[in-house]
């Protein structure tokens, strides 16, 4: 009788998947991985969690979404050195992009968060991002016919904080951007990106960025201290507390100004780069990450090919192409 | 004989209750769930050596990505939680749970020290022949002094007797002395963090995941076995108390019968002496307000009246002016205390 009672795992296939030539390269040795292209989730919370995403009753004074920082069309950042929230307060942090956050192994930039869902708690409350808290919020949500009746449809309890985060969380989990011309390289298809690019590649795994930018999301897998090889927090100066990185977490001092590798699936939508955002341009990025991290230079037009090879990066979301147009 | 009742009432309710107490705790731990304890530990693991194989991949760089066991620890985490919420009730597991978990911690921080130095190591071993093919390109005298060093080191990491890479160190100073900052630079990092690397992987590999698991295992299993046996017990007790009931249960019902004969009996005697009284007295009875609620025939035919008559009727009718009001009210309040009021009285016939 209550359909509503039952759950529904639906299996969405989020694109087609690309016909494997023949004879393929086996590239399944290397460091990058190809996004699945296939994710299990419940279509009717995605639904439901994209107009939460959009809602800005989710802030304090009806003003921020979630989408207000994570704008899916910006390729799901706010293209802001730092994030603003209510009232146009600035926050402390660059927003990282929502795309392809269903794959990092823990969110927010110091890992504090371990799930998608409990990464919620923090803008929601934040008073520099939304101000709000979740009596407030399901009051608001409340006053609005068509929401109840739509949590009962799919969560037994209806609407509560948990089920609000679920439904959220699920909905960013169907932000993956997979089959991009490097993932369709990967699967075999050799002329799916240019030589050019092909080269931007060997230079990116050569000079060691793919030690930590690798796996499916290239990078967003493990942690890593920001200034291998020089004292990157010194010479730029200005120290805040977000600095102090996965050591406001726990504690321990080897934690610190360590950072989740942040992904670089989206990298050429999502400047400015870094957590304080200090980069506008990504050639400046690649080179802050050559001093400090790798320590080494790397020559002008080998940052080039790599930047031609992070252009094709991008994959799709609803079957259509997040790549720019160059 | 109604106190017996009750009593035997009692003995009922209170055996019945020992008996659902004795099923209830004679009910057996399913094997479901030793069934379900068991392949969740071995899952853990199995999950546990797959990371270790992993490890040791990433360690030699035939694994170039760090997915496969970061997806491995999440899982490992779920199974964990799983396992701690099905056995959280039970005080006996509490111990191996919680070294269990102790172990995975530990794991865990030995996974992400692992994740970061490898990272690092791998990067500064795959520059170390760019950095002294650039070098000596452009300083070609400087080659045999590199490439002692770098035999050096490509011999002390595929040792596996040499224990320390400390003596590396000697190269910084002389390597800096020569301009060669950036190779001192990476040097130093290899040095430092191979043996990071080594560190992060034995305590990966020692974190006791596996033996905890095992541990956790054994101790559920002999925790099972006790169940058992302790419902078998209360099964034996249960056939006992079912007997005991079924015994009382007998008793009762046979003194039942007894009864039943006894009140046969009283009732004829009764009726008996009914018809005794009947035949020579006149009799009435009346309730303590005086309305007559019997009367025999022999006082129907001397007062006049019917039986249906009196029924009902209060005794006052048959008043005569023949006694005292004191003889009535010493009588009334004789038969309102309720006792039996019985001497000679002369009363009004209906005519």
């Amino acid at each position: 009788m209550k359909q509503a009672f039952v759950q529904f795992i639906f299996v969405a296939v989020l694109v087609a998947p690309s016909t494997l030539l023949a004879e393929a390269a086996d590239r399944s040795g290397e460091p990058i991985q190809p996004i699945p292209q296939t994710v299990q989730i419940d279509t009717r919370k995605v639904v439901l969690g994209e107009r939460l995403f959009h809602d800005e009753r989710l802030s304090g004074d009806d003003s921020i979404s979630c989408a207000h920082c994570h704008d899916l069309d910006r390729g799901g950042v706010d293209g802001t050195k730092h994030s603003f929230g209510v009232e146009g307060r600035e926050g402390p942090i660059n927003s990282p992009t929502v795309y392809n956050s269903g794959l990092n192994f823990v969110q927010f930039w110091d890992g504090r968060a371990a799930t998608l869902e409990d990464q919620i708690e923090g803008p929601v409350h934040a008073d520099k991002e939304m101000n709000s808290n979740w009596p407030q919020v399901i009051k608001k949500l409340s006053a609005d016919k068509s929401y109840p009746g739509d949590f009962r449809n799919i969560y037994k309890d209806g609407m509560t904080p948990e089920n609000i985060k679920n439904a959220i969380a699920e909905f960013e989990r169907s932000l993956n951007t997979p089959n991009s011309r490097f993932d369709r390289y990967l699967r075999g298809e050799d002329d799916a990106i240019n030589n050019d690019e092909k080269s931007g590649y060997t230079l990116f795994k050569d000079y060691g960025c793919a030690a930590c930018h690798q796996g499916a999301n290239v990078g967003g897998n493990i942690y890593q201290i920001f200034g291998v090889m020089g004292d990157y927090f010194k010479d730029r100066g200005n120290l805040t507390k977000v600095d102090d990185g996965r050591y406001n977490v726990t504690g321990n001092e080897e934690d610190r100004h360590v950072f989740k590798v942040p992904s670089l699936r989206m990298v050429t939508l999502t400047a400015p780069y870094f957590h304080d955002g200090s980069k506008e341009e990504l050639e400046d990025a690649i080179k802050v990450m050559a001093k400090y991290q790798l320590g080494r230079k790397i020559a002008d037009e080998d940052i080039k090919m790599i930047i031609q090879f992070l252009h094709t990066l991008p994959g799709e979301y609803k079957g259509k192409s997040m790549e720019i147009d160059r | 004989m109604r106190s017996f009742f009750l009593k035997a009432a009692l003995v009922m309710i209170l055996l019945s209750s020992a008996l659902i107490w004795l099923y209830l705790q004679s009910r057996q731990i399913s094997s479901e769930s030793l069934f379900q304890i068991t392949s969740m530990t071995h899952e853990i693991i199995a999950i546990d050596s797959s990371m270790e194989r992993d490890v040791l991949r990433l360690k030699i760089g035939r694994l170039q990505h760090y997915d496969t066991v970061t997806d491995s620890s999440k899982l490992l985490d779920d199974i964990f939680h799983g396992l701690k919420s099905n056995l959280e009730k039970i005080p006996e597991l509490q111990e191996s749970l919680s070294a269990l978990e102790a172990s995975i911690t530990v794991q865990k921080g030995s996974l992400d020290r692992f994740e970061r130095s490898n990272s690092l190591l791998r990067n500064s071993l795959r520059f170390f022949s760019v950095a002294i093919n650039e070098t000596v390109a452009n300083d070609p005298e400087s080659y045999p002094f590199l490439a002692h060093i770098y035999n050096d080191l490509l011999q002390t990491m595929s040792t596996p007797e040499s224990k320390t890479m400390k003596h590396l160190e000697d190269y910084l100073e002389s390597l800096k002395e020569n301009g060669h900052e950036a190779i001192a630079r990476h040097l130093l990092l290899t040095i430092e963090r191979s043996e990071q690397v080594e560190e992060s992987v034995f305590s990966f590999i020692h974190g006791g995941t596996e033996e905890n698991s095992e541990a956790l295992l054994r101790a559920y299993e002999n925790y099972y076995d006790l169940q058992l046996k302790r419902s078998e017990g209360f099964r034996v007790m249960l056939f006992f108390f079912s007997a005991l009931l079924v015994l009382f249960i007998g008793f009762v019902g046979y003194r039942l019968l007894n009864a039943a004969s006894e009140l046969r009996n009283a009732v004829a005697e009764l009726q008996y002496q009914k018809f005794a009284l009947d035949e020579h007295a006149l009799v009435a009875v009346t309730d303590q307000k005086g309305d007559i609620t019997y009367a025999n025939q022999k006082f129907c035919e001397i007062s006049g009246y019917s039986q249906e008559e009196l029924l009902g009727k209060n005794h006052r009718i048959l008043k005569s002016d023949y006694h005292s009001d004191a003889f009535y009210k010493q009588m009334w309040r004789t038969i309102a205390s309720g006792k039996a009021w019985h001497g000679e009285i002369k009363n009004r016939a209906k005519s």
